[in-house]
């Protein structure tokens, strides 16, 4: 009979309540259709690694976080090393922005914004989508809050500028 | 739809959550199991590669001990005994060399300060990987060829094909470093300067 250790039900349990949230990173950070479930068992690896590692210092919802986005971030940096598809999706973006906002759903411009980010806003991006605070932010990324104010700020207005303004 | 002038950032949360409860999301036990599976898989190949090394070092030790013994020269005796010393020193040296994963449960600041250290670590050891590593085994196969009774144009051409095989593997290893390795040490330093820069602003 196989022992379920104490970090393995924590495990279980970040599963159930923060499954979606990790899904929702890997389409954060996938290319195209096929890339976003391999992501997200990439991250399910990566969960399943570091829980030795785990000593309880970030509440389990920061930790997976944490797992997810440093593994979104590694797979994008080694998916750009294979085939510079950075720039092609940056070109996708400015494309898609020559499409009226009027004939696009709200799910296309928030990805049309997210895929026009650097690698560091999107990770703020995300886990303000998700309904973190700027502590919360904070605690996931390991920079001050202040600067997490200034990002969404500058990122708010950003978006403002882009698809309201026009 | 998108639908008016009032749209804010904040108002795409529902967007952005959307769609959820179409995934086809497996219950966590399945998941947790393909991951430990697949852990397993990885943890497994990782063995197989030591086990590999260590039996080609193995195996070349005692073939080039005898060579020693039987060597003609005493350059061929000291070149034989560089490659049994190097066939030890190279798996220990490239499993020593072999670092950890950085945790993946850091801030996300500092798992990028900890992979930039790997990676420069990594850029470092294919800059000396010729000299330290595969360099020794190459002294004493040059020496071992050089002391044989062969004649003057065969020995000469095995040492040609020797410098020819280390050109290849400098130029191998100086084309990963410059293509593969430095280009993700600079998007690292971009994204870590990126992170610090926030503060100022």
């Amino acid at each position: 009979m196989t022992t379920v250790t104490p970090n393995e039900h924590m495990l279980h349990e970040v599963l159930r309540t923060h499954g979606p949230a990790l899904r929702r990173v890997a389409r954060a950070y996938a290319g195209d259709d096929g890339e976003e479930e391999d992501l997200y068992q990439e991250i399910l690896l990566q969960l399943w690694r570091a829980l030795p590692s785990f000593r309880g210092d970030a509440a389990p919802g920061t930790w997976s976080y944490r797992v997810a986005l440093n593994t979104a971030l590694a797979w994008r940096r080694s998916a750009r090393r294979r085939t510079a598809r950075s720039e092609q999706v940056r070109l996708d973006a400015v494309q898609a922005g020559s499409t009226p906002p009027a004939t696009r759903t709200e799910t296309a411009i928030l990805r049309e914004f997210m895929n026009a980010l650097s690698d560091v806003d999107r990770t703020v991006l995300v886990l303000y989508m998700e309904g973190l605070d700027n502590d919360g932010i904070a605690d996931v990324v390991g920079i001050s809050t202040g600067a997490v104010a200034v990002r969404v700020h500058r990122m708010r207005k950003k978006f403002a500028t882009t698809y309201v303004e026009r | 739809m998108w639908n008016g002038n009032d749209m804010k950032l904040d108002s795409l949360r529902d967007a952005w959550r959307h769609g959820d409860d179409e995934a086809p999301d497996a219950s966590s036990a399945a998941a947790l199991d393909a991951a430990r599976q697949r852990a397993a898989a990885l943890a497994a190949d990782v063995r197989r590669r030591d086990r590999r090394e260590t039996v080609v070092a193995l195996l070349l030790i005692p073939v080039f001990l005898l060579f020693a013994f039987r060597a003609p020269t005493t350059l061929a005796t000291v070149g034989a005994l560089i490659v049994v010393v190097s066939c030890a020193f190279i798996p220990l040296r490239l499993r020593a060399a072999r670092q950890a994963e950085p945790d993946p449960g850091l801030p996300v600041a500092a798992a990028l300060r900890e992979e930039l250290e790997r990676v420069r670590a990594q850029e470092r050891l294919l800059g000396s990987v010729l000299v330290w590593y595969v360099g020794p085994l190459g002294l004493g196969l040059a020496l071992y060829m050089a002391g044989g009774t062969e004649s003057v144009a065969f020995r000469a051409g095995s040492l040609l094909v020797l410098a020819v095989l280390y050109a290849g593997i400098a130029w191998l290893n100086l084309h990963t470093a410059r293509h593969n390795v430095r280009p993700i040490a600079r998007a690292l330093e971009q994204s870590i300067r990126e992170l610090e820069g926030g503060d100022d602003a």
